[in-house]
C-alpha cells in the first residue's frame, strides 16, 4: 500500500469538521453573524455577494441545523427579517475554527 | 490571535462599510463653506442656513444608507467601545466650548491676559484651525475612515492660510476652496454609493 503524506490522525481531524459550516457561502454567513449581534437579509445579501435565494436556502439550512434564528417583524407595514446566531451557532463557528486550525497545523509542509 | 485577528478586521470592515456613503464628509463640505462665505460677505445668516441644510442632509441619512447597506446590531463590546469614543469625543468637544466660553467671557470683561490677547489677535484662525482639525482627527480615528485624517489636514492647512491672508481681505477663501473640495469628494463618494447600491428588492413576507 502507497504510503500517503497525510496520517490517520489528519484524516480522522478532516472528517470531524463541520460540513453544514464548512461550504463557502455558509462560513460567509456564520462569519458575518459572528462579528455582530444581528443584522437583516439586506446587510448579509451585500455582505456575502449572494443572491437572495441562495441566502434563502443557506440560511434555511442553517436555521434547521439550530445555528441561526431568523426574527420576522414589520417595520411600518413593511416585513422585516432580522437574523443572528444562536447560542449553538456561536460555539459551532467556535469549534469549527479551533478544529479547521488544528488540521492545518498537522498537515505536513509538502 | 492570528484568527481572532480577523475576525476583528471584518467587524471593523462591516462598521467602515457604514461610512461610505459620503454624507457626513458633504455635511463638514458645507460647515466649512458655511464659514469661509460667512467670512467673505460678511452675511452671518448663511453659517446658520449651511448648517442648517447639513442637520437635514444627515436626519435623510439613515433613509438612505440603511435600506441599500441593510440592518446591522454590532457586537456589545463594539458598541461599548463607539460609545466610549463618543463620550471622549463630547468631552474633547464640550471642554474646547467651555474653552470658547471662557475666551468670549475674559475677552468681553478686558479681563483676557495681555500676552493671551495679543496671540490671538494674530493667530486666532490657526487656533481654530487647530481646534477644528483635532475635532476631525479624532472623528476619522474613531470611525477608522482614513479620508477624514485628509480633511482634518486640509482644514488646518485652510485656516493656516486664512490667518496668513487675512491682512488683505481673503480669509474666506482657502476655507471655501477646501470646503469646495470636501464637497466635490463627498458627492463623488455619495453618487458612486447610490450606483453601487440600489434599492433591493422589498421583502414580501417570505425569507
Amino acid at each position: 500500500m502507497p504510503k500517503s503524506s497525510i496520517g490517520d490522525k489528519e484524516v480522522t481531524l478532516v472528517t470531524t469538521i463541520d460540513r453544514l459550516i464548512h461550504e463557502p457561502a455558509r462560513f460567509n454567513i456564520m462569519a458575518y453573524l459572528f462579528v455582530v449581534q444581528s443584522a437583516d437579509f439586506t446587510f448579509l445579501q451585500i455582505q456575502t455577494g449572494l443572491t437572495w435565494g441562495n441566502l434563502s436556502s443557506h440560511i434555511n439550512k442553517l436555521e434547521t441545523a439550530g445555528y441561526v434564528v431568523v426574527e420576522k417583524e414589520f417595520v411600518g407595514k413593511k416585513p422585516h427579517t432580522m437574523l443572528h446566531l444562536t447560542d449553538k451557532g456561536r460555539a459551532a463557528f467556535s469549534d469549527y475554527r479551533k478544529q479547521m486550525r488544528k488540521v492545518i497545523n498537522t498537515l505536513p509542509n509538502k | 490571535m492570528e484568527n481572532d485577528k480577523g475576525l476583528k478586521e471584518l467587524e471593523q470592515k462591516v462598521f467602515r462599510s457604514y461610512f461610505k456613503d459620503g454624507l457626513w464628509d458633504i455635511y463638514g463640505a458645507l460647515i466649512l463653506l458655511g464659514f469661509g462665505l460667512t467670512m467673505v460677505t460678511g452675511w452671518d445668516y448663511l453659517i446658520i442656513a449651511f448648517a442648517a441644510i447639513a442637520v437635514i442632509l444627515l436626519l435623510f441619512r439613515q433613509r438612505i444608507v440603511i435600506p441599500r447597506l441593510g440592518q446591522v446590531k454590532f457586537s456589545s463590546e463594539l458598541q461599548v467601545k463607539t460609545k466610549r469614543s463618543k463620550l471622549i469625543a463630547m468631552a474633547i468637544l464640550t471642554f474646547t466650548m467651555l474653552l470658547g466660553v471662557v475666551f468670549f467671557v475674559l475677552y468681553s470683561t478686558n479681563n483676557m491676559p495681555r500676552w493671551l490677547d495679543t496671540w490671538m489677535g494674530d493667530y486666532f484662525f490657526v487656533a481654530f484651525g487647530g481646534v477644528l482639525a483635532m475635532l476631525i482627527a479624532a472623528a476619522a480615528y474613531i470611525v477608522g475612515v482614513w479620508r477624514y485624517h485628509i480633511y482634518a489636514v486640509l482644514t488646518f492647512i485652510a485656516y493656516v492660510l486664512a490667518n496668513m491672508l487675512r491682512s488683505n481681505d481673503m480669509e474666506g477663501i482657502p476655507i471655501i476652496v477646501v470646503g469646495c473640495t470636501i464637497l466635490i469628494s463627498g458627492v463623488t463618494i455619495l453618487t458612486r454609493f447610490l450606483r453601487k447600491y440600489p434599492l433591493p428588492p422589498q421583502e414580501t413576507g417570505g425569507a
